[in-house]
């Protein structure tokens, strides 16, 4: 009898184990392994506003240090642009396919000698077309530079822990229905399977709970310096985690309390 | 319904609570465990991640108006490159980021001040320069007895437009660098516009009207 009792304690736990193992693949499944979310936090964050920002002023920059003057950028690239952009490389990175290739800057050199021609009437001689290559060369290169998927090595690592997630939730989900067969062996009634099967779910749902506290607990919000670009967009893209936790733990809850309240309902007899 | 609550009571059951308790703490830790390698990994990566902002505004809110001022009260002598506060001509859209230097990143980004000379609240000529072609494009719109506004991270500062003028880059009677009276020489190349480089600067001529003294015994920013 004591036996007995033991290892149902311990299939319970490894049922609930199991059970909390799909939650936390179905928290991320929903959040940081989401395309969805990391656009969501992209736009909520304002990070396509600062990227814009910053994209134009890189770019300008590379354009200002090789000595042409002058505001081309604007001529060359929107917000709009960028954020497309963006959006593009996020969704490349996502599904682990190569980033598309964009060119806006293909006739920069041509608008510095047509704008150097416009204002003093010199045309220019081959070395100085030369460097306006190459300033058109490094203002592209500064482009993809500026318009690359945000926080992609954090991404990178967790995309590579998607596969075995998905193998994870698959054994669990063998365990979940080898155990529940198991435990219907060892219950004396079917009221009793149906609670202890309750109970571990609620188990689950409290584990849900437990790890949304942890995830909060480790601060993720100081894991990167203030002063990046990136930081809001983190910070709001990784708090998906205990949200996440937190409504698959919801739904656990009231998942366990509708077992239980089947499991309450009295056996029918026979007449 | 008294026998419903009452049923629900094996909820509470000690069994139940027992159940729930131990193996959610276990599973939680079993999770945390197995997970951390993960954590500790993102936390390195997020740690050594790149992209810096762009250089921070300065704060210049709540700064002394006037009196005299210890510039190591407010974070020492200016170092080359700094943004130093921000510019403001009034009846212009001339409104940026001041740096100390005047070198292409500076002049990228907002109006630079000439490190060879001094800055507001020094007692001598403040030399600033813009681009044409983006911050000082609007000189063009400069009308005397303009209000000049300069809010730095020691001091804010008010100027008055005396003139302009029109002269050759290597004119150097366009400018008194030994003035012993504050004042700003804003200059910027010229005509308005251009994209290169032209022989020609428009210099605005202004007067210190308010703003603190910075104390002799201060640091060299020359």
């Amino acid at each position: 009898m004591k036996q007995n009792k033991s290892i149902k304690i311990i299939i319970s736990l490894a049922m609930c184990l199991c059970v909390a193992v799909l939650g936390l693949v179905a928290a991320m499944s929903f959040t940081l392994w989401n395309e969805s979310w990391m656009m969501h936090s992209m736009k909520k964050s304002g990070y396509f506003e600062d990227a814009a920002h910053r994209t134009k002023a890189d770019c300008g920059l590379v354009i200002a240090q090789a000595g042409v003057l002058g505001n081309f950028v604007e001529k060359f690239i929107s917000d709009e642009m960028i954020q497309e952009d963006i959006v593009l490389a996020t969704d490349a990175l996502f599904r682990n396919i190569s980033s598309p290739t964009s060119s806006h800057f293909g006739k920069l050199a041509v608008e510095i000698e047509d704008t150097i021609y416009q204002e003093t009437g010199t045309i220019l001689g081959e070395s100085e077309k030369q460097n306006n290559i190459a300033v058109q060369f490094q203002t592209e290169q500064q482009y993809a530079e500026s318009v690359r998927p945000p926080l992609q090595t954090i991404v990178s690592i967790l995309m590579q822990y998607k596969k075995i997630g998905i193998f994870l939730a698959i054994a669990s989900l063998v365990v979940i229905v080898g155990a529940t067969v198991v435990l219907f062996g060892l219950s004396k009634t079917i009221q009793q399977w149906i609670q202890t099967i309750g109970s571990t779910v609620m188990a689950s749902s409290v584990t849900m709970f437990l790890m949304a506290i942890v995830s909060m607990a480790c601060r993720y919000q100081k894991w990167m310096p203030q002063t990046n670009l990136e930081y809001s967009l983190f910070v709001q893209w990784f708090g998906g985690v205990p949200l996440g936790l937190c409504m698959v733990g919801v739904i656990l809850l009231i998942f366990s309390v509708v077992i239980f309240m089947i499991g309450l309902k009295p056996e029918k007899r026979g007449v | 319904m008294k026998n419903r609550f009452a049923k629900l009571r094996v909820l509470g059951s000690k069994t139940n609570i027992i159940t729930i308790t131990v193996c959610s703490v276990l599973s939680a830790v079993i999770l945390t465990i197995a997970v951390s390698p993960v954590i500790n990994h993102i936390k390195i990566v997020a740690d050594f991640a790149t992209h810096t902002a762009l250089a921070e505004k300065p704060k210049v809110d709540g700064v002394p108006t006037s009196g005299e001022i210890d510039l190591n009260d407010s974070g020492g002598a200016p170092q080359d490159g700094e943004a130093l506060g921000t510019i403001k001509i009034a009846g212009t859209a001339v409104e940026c980021t001041l740096y100390f230097g005047d070198d292409a990143p500076q002049l990228h980004a907002g109006a630079g001040i000439w490190t060879g000379g001094n800055i507001p609240g020094q007692n001598g000529t403040v030399l600033i320069a813009g681009h044409t072609n983006s911050f000082f494009r609007d000189l063009e719109s400069v009308k005397e007895g303009a209000d000049i506004l300069v809010q730095t991270r020691y001091g804010e500062y008010h100027y008055r437009v005396t003139g302009t003028k029109i002269a050759k880059a290597e004119d150097t009677t366009a400018y008194d660098l030994d003035a012993e009276k504050d004042n700003l020489i804003l200059y910027t190349c010229y005509p308005f516009g251009q994209v290169t480089v032209t022989n020609q600067r428009y210099f605005v001529y202004t007067e210190y009207v308010s703003g603190p003294q910075i104390k002799e015994a201060v640091n060299e920013t020359k």
